[in-house]
């Protein structure tokens, strides 16, 4: 006890004021993004990269939730399906879709934050990772109700392909990403952050951690479940593909490992290149794809590593 | 303003804290003193609410907050700074505060009654032990508290080092009337900072007073120099 | 009646054995191995591959010597990868998902049919019920026998309960650790070969098998074998009798009804001990 302090070497993250790189890298991205469906004439690609962009969302927003808190959740894809089956269920009308949507995405997310009130670490991750493959199971067993595999059919209102639904799904992934964007930078932001690095002290600064969870898991719910309506829209079934957590989970821990947790714009890139690899890897065999998808997680533990190589 | 009643703790087989009384007064410097082991940091977790007690009771500002959990004491005036220092080594100085408080103004006065001012967007992690002491009791200051646990704030820092932290210690409390209760191994520097003092061993409280008294005391002796 | 209540003790003897490999890792070596289910999937494979050339039994036994051999090899990866939790997370999962790759390459991604281990059946209970039954009790009931007797099982002990302490008391962990892995690969195949013929086995059972591990798990509480004998049996006589009594589409909410209870009630598990915020 006498002094046996060693300075502890921070993990190599660059949290500083790296603002400035961070805005320059939003504009441009967002520039370029403007002006794909003038570049992509396909119907095809554009639907494939609106679809692309609203996973970059959804990685976004876990992100924003989990890789930041600390809270690594293994069954973020629940928050899809719950909000996926609370909307496509009920209604068909386009307006309360993406608002049933959007609530079904809050329960979900408050159900996703309810386990870390309790666990932490790895307990936590291998409880969260039960619940979208119970989900399935349900999703297969009462296939009166959820149509299982062949999935919910989705009321049509999106023309597909073209310019408008890309436009419709751009101007929302602006909108979000610059909500994630700007709650980073508030105290709310700094406190997901520091929730990742010590929780307790986090306590002795007198805040109550459990709300800090179920708000920024809430938040980034609520984000996902309007993304999902809108990926689903275009996908055309509420189906249980939608809640598969592999390997969509993988993606979406890969990008955001890619550059430095918390970094949601990065996330929102890497969610939106390695969608366009899945789509790529879909023509190659299914063991291929697996033997790919895991040499990618291989990658995941050298990024890890590398972070928490000071520990 | 704070009363620990009879307080007891088990771990397992280890009787951690045996019916400990201890009244601490508004403004005053307590110091609290004992072998490794004698139970201190268990106390100090009993009172800030990381640790339950089996029996007993803490009372504050007449308040029973024997079951309230930590943040909710830390938002009634209860802050405290930790055996190992803990800090967000990827937050900038001014970050770590702002996890503690909403208030800007609040956090630039804390920085500048610690003497940290310079350093606010510096990563925590590139302070050295010194300024970390220092960043953990401007984070005290940032939370308004009424009542200060120090848990050996001055384990590892130099002589002159811990001089001025005493020094600082002392001139907030008689500016500011801050209540402080310290945790200390290193006697001689922390008798010229505390008035009073508790002395505990093997989970009990053997003695108290000032710390010329408490010097005297055969009791502290056997405790320090081991039963015989 | 009595054919639903021998059904649920047969499929909650084997989730039992299921469990207790994947805790016995989990309290001894500290290891989460999310590519539990995916060995197990391998085994069933394995063995009904073989069955198609060669006799039943022999088959088997085979199929147990190569999977408890390559699982006790996998302690050479387990062993490099448990030095961070994230990370076990995911290689396991990549692991996982090689081996569900390496089932698709070599077997296609077909439904196929697990032969029963032995036929025919005494009255209405069929033989394989009453193996899978003996095999569960008799490895549990060797299992503790181990842990109670045996140097090497008490050294298991000591280090779930506090490696730190072991290791200052001069127990070599690398022997322990070698021999959990090679337990636990011992009980995941016996458990694959006890409960894939009753169920159509595809490639993707790997994730039928680690959710229902994962379930008993944190239903029993996680890393410990004796809280997962508990909740398997309480799982599996849950599941069928709320199946029967109400309505069967109400089975698969069953475990998660009783994980988010436990979670609110105990989140420790009922065995498990205040650990649960190791990490």
């Amino acid at each position: 006890m006498m002094g046996s302090y060693k300075p502890k070497i921070g993990p190599l993250r660059m949290g500083g004021p790296r603002a400035l790189g961070d805005f320059a890298a939003i504009v441009g991205i967002i520039a370029v993004l403007a002006v794909v469906p003038f570049a992509v004439t396909s119907s095809y690609l554009l639907s494939a990269l609106s679809m692309a962009l609203l996973f970059g969302v959804i990685t976004a927003t876990y992100d924003f939730a989990s890789i930041r808190t600390g809270y690594i959740n293994l069954g973020y894809t629940f928050i899809m399906g719950i909000a996926g089956y609370v909307a496509f269920l009920s209604t068909s009308s386009p307006q309360l879709l993406a608002l049933l949507a959007a609530v079904g995405g809050a329960l979900g997310g408050v159900l996703m934050a309810l386990p870390g009130f309790r666990l932490r670490g790895p307990f936590y991750a291998m409880a969260t990772l039960i619940f979208p493959f119970v989900l399935i199971v349900i999703a297969r067993t009462m296939y009166d109700v959820f149509k299982g595999d062949d999935g919910v059919p989705v009321p049509f209102w999106l023309p597909v392909g073209g310019p408008y639904a890309y436009y419709l799904v751009f101007s929302f992934a602006v909108v979000s990403l610059l909500v994630l964007y700007v709650l980073i930078r508030t105290r709310f932001g700094t406190i997901l952050k520091s929730m990742s690095e010590d929780e307790i002290l986090v306590e002795s600064n007198g805040i109550n951690t459990n709300i800090i969870k179920l708000v920024s898991f809430v938040i980034a719910g609520t984000i996902a479940g309007i993304s999902t309506f809108l990926y689903v829209s275009l996908q055309g079934v509420m189906s249980t593909a939608v809640i598969e957590p592999i390997p969509l989970l993988i993606y979406m821990l890969l990008a955001c490992g890619i550059y430095k947790p918390g970094g949601v714009v990065w996330s929102f890139m890497g969610g939106i290149g390695l969608y366009m690899f899945d789509i790529y890897l879909r023509g190659a065999t299914p063991e291929l794809r697996l033997a790919i998808i895991s040499a990618m997680l291989i990658i995941i533990y050298f990024l890890i590593r590398g972070r928490h190589a000071a520990r | 303003m704070l009363r620990v009643e009879s307080v007891s703790k088990r771990f397992g087989g280890v009787v951690a804290l045996d019916g400990v009384s201890v009244e601490v007064d508004k403004g005053e410097l307590m110091g609290l003193i004992g072998p490794n082991g004698s139970g201190k940091t268990t106390l100090f977790n009993v009172v800030t609410g990381h640790v339950k007690p089996d029996n007993g009771r803490v009372v504050f500002d007449g308040m029973d907050i024997t079951r309230k959990p930590v943040h909710l004491r830390v938002k009634i005036g209860i802050a405290r700074s930790f055996q190992q220092p803990k800090y967000f080594p990827s937050l900038t100085v001014r970050d770590n505060l702002r996890v503690a408080t909403r208030d800007e103004g609040l956090i630039e006065e804390a920085l500048k009654v610690v003497g940290l001012s310079g350093k606010s967007s510096v990563p925590a992690a590139k302070l050295t032990l010194h300024e970390i002491r220092r960043l953990e009791l401007a984070r005290c200051l940032a939370l308004r508290p009424k009542l200060v646990l120090l848990d050996e704030p001055m384990a590892g820092l130099a002589m002159r080092e811990a001089a001025e932290l005493g020094e600082l210690i002392k001139s907030l409390n008689s500016t500011m009337g801050l209540t402080y209760v310290i945790v200390e191994h290193r006697l001689s520097s922390l008798f010229k900072v505390v008035e009073r003092v508790v002395v505990m061993n093997a989970g009990r409280k053997i003695a108290e007073g000032t710390p010329e008294d408490v010097v005297r005391n055969p009791l502290v002796k056997q405790a320090y120099l081991g039963r015989s | 009646m009595y054919e639903i209540l021998f059904f649920s003790l047969v499929l909650g003897s084997c989730y039992a054995l299921m469990t207790a490999g994947f805790n016995l890792l989990l309290g001894v070596a500290r290891i989460i191995n999310l590519a539990y289910g995916a060995y197990m999937a391998l085994v069933a494979y394995l063995y009904s591959g073989f069955s198609e050339s060669m006799p039943v039994p022999i088959a088997a036994m085979l199929a147990m010597a190569i999977s408890v051999a390559l699982g006790t090899f996998g302690w050479i990866i387990l062993r490099f990868i448990r030095r961070d939790e994230v990370l076990m997370i995911v290689v396991s999962l990549a692991i996982a998902l090689l081996i569900e790759g390496a089932l698709i390459w070599g077997y296609g991604p077909y439904q196929r049919v697990v032969p029963a281990l032995v036929s025919g059946s005494l009255g209405w209970v069929s033989a394989q019920w009453l193996l899978a039954i003996l095999v569960s009790v008799a490895v549990l009931a060797g299992y503790y026998i181990i842990i109670g007797r045996t140097v090497i099982g008490k050294k298991m002990v000591a280090i779930a309960e506090n490696a730190d302490l072991a290791l200052m008391m001069g127990i070599n962990p690398a022997k322990v650790y070698l021999f959990t892995t090679f337990l636990a690969s011992l009980f995941a195949s016996l458990a694959s070969l006890m409960i894939s013929p009753f169920l159509t086995v595809s490639p993707q059972v790997a994730w039928l098998y680690l959710t229902i591990v994962l379930s008993v798990s944190i239903v029993g509480g996680l890393g410990s074998v004796g809280g997962s004998l508990i909740a398997a049996f309480l799982i599996s006589f849950a599941e069928r009798f709320s199946a029967y009594y109400l309505d069967p589409s109400v089975e698969p909410f069953v475990p998660l009804l009783l994980i988010i209870l436990v979670l609110l009630f105990r989140p420790q598990g009922i065995l498990g001990r205040g650990a649960t915020r190791w990490a």
